[in-house]
């Protein structure tokens, strides 16, 4: 293993993504900020292999390497503006009753690590499409290679977006015959920033059970080391969320630009979360229009919301893959030719849940997590609905995007298939759910007493409780309109 | 406080062992992650590429390189290999556990061109996988007759 390219690409992920932090002026905690600079950057970069190939420069170690350095200091650039320091906030350090959890987490993360550079990529999808064609495109130096001149009828994978390709080329040429580390800088990052977010809602105790719960969901750790679109799919799918989330508890437009930015970055990975993302337009509009938000604002915020998605859906379809497959792709083959008949859209609605998620593949698949988050939903709705914050009621409708959406995707693609696709497409509602709970009404209960008995008061405080924030969004009212 | 806080170190260690009593995840711990296929000293001593892409693909790897090394040596280019259905494997119940792949994983395993059965390159294969004795071995389809009746063979098993 080369390990100056991998501390190289390490680097140029961090400062990747740590300029684009700061195009959008997002002001976060140092740890956030490494975290994210790190996960934003891995698909950024992944662009870099994207602009050799459309110059028709060959796929070499010094192209890849003056690629990634450009991109990196075009990304870099707003770093060389002043910029308000962000909050120097610490990171606690763990207490003593987070270590059993942590110690577990890093164990899993370790092995998470090995396996993803030890083992080669597995996946049937990856290893007939973009794992084939970046294995060509390095022997070849072209990502238009012989791949092409073979029998590609058993599948359609060399369509899917360049994402896979291109790190699978960075990592080959730079690192190890495998690639696949990006998906270890990713997932790490993904799960640090995941429990430093989520320590910030609810008492320390709980957040490292609820990650540590989210990290043993067997499929979903499975696919954190072996590559494929949906696990980065569910990272920046989530990620939009908690920044959309930030936009309409702060109001501050930079937030949804950002949240659009990262939905964008998730519809790069997997193009079809276009039409997720245009199910959270709903969302805006029932907000905006409960605070009396003139319709040409609701309008701007939501196409605000989908245009860095429609913008990437555009590049990949349009751009990369006309450019880089010199197959056609008919995508009006690609959808169900009978959209009236609804039948379809129940049938999977139904299979998705009795036979995915409420059985015994589905107890293999994500444990239970569901039945956890289920159990905590109605007991809140019960018994904690007044405790319901603004976080949870948004990643509750986060959920119903992914649980109504992703059956709705199996009934427009035909393609979509139950027992891989829908059941990887899941994967985007394991954080939300998580999300959900640490905001939840009975989460915010037992931090509550938690703390109040780790300190030993008997007079309860309302600290670990999250905050009730009116939005400040500057809207035109609609009586005030012409 | 600081009894308190064993106190809540008691919990958080009562709730993992409680976590991993469970039946799902007991199985997915000691079996899919730390199970027999997890043996990290074993796997430090043997890096070697080829060596990791036998412990992912088991068997049916160093036979695909095989394959390739037999077709290169003869046909050092162009070669077309028909590729046989899994039915007819089952069939002819093999001696090994070997598991044929599409034409795309056959290429990435081989450098090769693989056609099934359903191909329209079906005329160009001037090679075959077949089973000599319960072994896998490659047959030279030396005469159009020869390649014809075992691509009629070949679809009496396909999917």
């Amino acid at each position: 293993m080369n390990f100056s390219g991998l501390l190289f690409l390490i680097f140029a992920h961090f400062f990747a993504g740590k300029g684009i932090l700061r195009l959008f002026k997002i002001e976060l905690p140092v740890f956030q900020q490494i975290c994210l600079s790190f996960m934003i950057g891995v698909p950024v970069i992944s662009f870099a292999p994207c602009f050799v190939q459309l110059m028709g420069l060959p796929i070499v170690m010094n192209t890849m390497v003056a690629s990634t350095i450009i991109t990196t200091l075009i990304c870099s650039l707003p770093l060389v503006f002043p910029f308000r320091k962000p909050r120097m906030m610490v990171f606690a350090m763990p207490k003593i009753y987070e270590v059993p959890f942590l110690v577990i987490i890093v164990c899993l993360l370790i092995i998470s690590a090995w396996r993803a550079w030890y083992f080669p990529p597995t996946a049937r999808d990856v290893l007939s499409g973009p794992e084939l064609l970046a294995e060509y495109a390095v022997k070849e130096k072209n990502m238009i290679n012989s791949v092409f001149t073979i029998d590609l009828r058993t599948t359609n994978n060399y369509f899917k977006s360049p994402y896979l390709t291109c790190l699978q080329i960075l990592y080959k040429i730079l690192v190890c015959p495998f690639g696949q580390l990006w998906l270890t800088v990713l997932s790490t990052s993904f799960v640090c920033w995941l429990y430093v977010v989520i320590r910030e809602k609810c008492h320390p105790l709980l957040s490292a059970f609820i990650v540590f719960f989210f990290l043993i969901t067997p499929d979903v750790y499975s696919y954190s080391f072996i590559i494929l679109y949906d696990y980065s799919n569910m990272v920046f799918f989530f990620c939009g969320f908690y920044f959309l989330s930030g936009f309409l508890t702060s109001g501050k437009l930079n937030e949804l630009l950002f949240a659009s930015f990262l939905f964008g970055l998730a519809t790069y990975i997997r193009t079809e979360t276009l039409i997720l993302v245009m199910f959270i337009i709903p969302l805006l509009l029932f907000y905006f229009y409960k605070r009396k938000a003139s319709w040409l604002d609701i309008g701007k915020y939501s196409i605000i919301l989908v245009s860095f998605s429609a913008i990437l859906y555009f590049v990949c379809i349009d751009v990369f893959v006309k450019k880089f497959v010199i197959i056609p792709l008919d995508i009006k083959s690609q959808v169900n030719p009978n959209l009236f008949d609804l039948s379809v859209l129940v049938q999977r609605f139904l299979d998705m849940n009795f036979a995915l998620i409420f059985s015994a593949s589905g107890l293999g698949t994500f444990a239970y997590f569901i039945y956890f988050f289920f159990i905590l939903f109605f007991v809140d709705l019960i018994f904690f609905r007044k405790r319901y914050n603004h976080e949870a009621r948004i990643a509750l409708y986060g959920v119903t995007v992914i649980y109504f959406g992703v059956p709705f995707l199996g009934y427009l693609l035909p393609l979509f298939d139950l027992g891989n696709t829908t059941k990887r497409a899941l994967f985007k509602a394991i954080p939300l759910m998580v999300w959900y709970i640490s905001n939840g009404g009975l989460f915010s209960f037992l931090s509550e007493k938690i703390n109040n008995f780790e300190l030993g008061i008997s007079k309860p405080i309302s600290a670990v409780t999250a905050p009730k924030v009116a939005v400040k969004v500057q809207v035109t009212p609609r009586s005030k309109r012409k | 406080m600081f009894t308190r806080k064993i106190v809540l170190l008691a919990i958080a260690i009562l709730s993992i062992c409680f976590v991993f009593a469970t039946d799902a995840y007991h199985e997915w711990m000691f079996v899919k992650i730390l199970g027999p296929g997890f043996n990290i000293l074993d796997q430090v001593g043997n890096t070697e590429t080829e060596h990791r892409m036998t412990a992912r693909f088991g068997i049916s790897y160093p036979i695909y390189r095989n394959i390739r090394s037999t077709i290169s040596r003869m046909e050092p280019n162009n070669a077309t290999v028909l590729l046989p259905p899994k039915g007819y494997l089952k069939d002819r119940k093999l001696a090994v556990a070997f598991e044929i792949v599409e034409p795309a994983v056959f290429y990435y395993f081989t450098g090769l061109n693989g056609v099934d059965v359903n191909s329209p390159d079906l005329s160009r294969a001037g090679w075959a996988i077949d089973v000599i004795n319960r072994e896998v071995g490659v047959r030279k389809l030396a005469r159009k007759e020869e390649r014809d009746s075992l691509i009629a063979i070949f679809k009496k098993y396909q999917n």
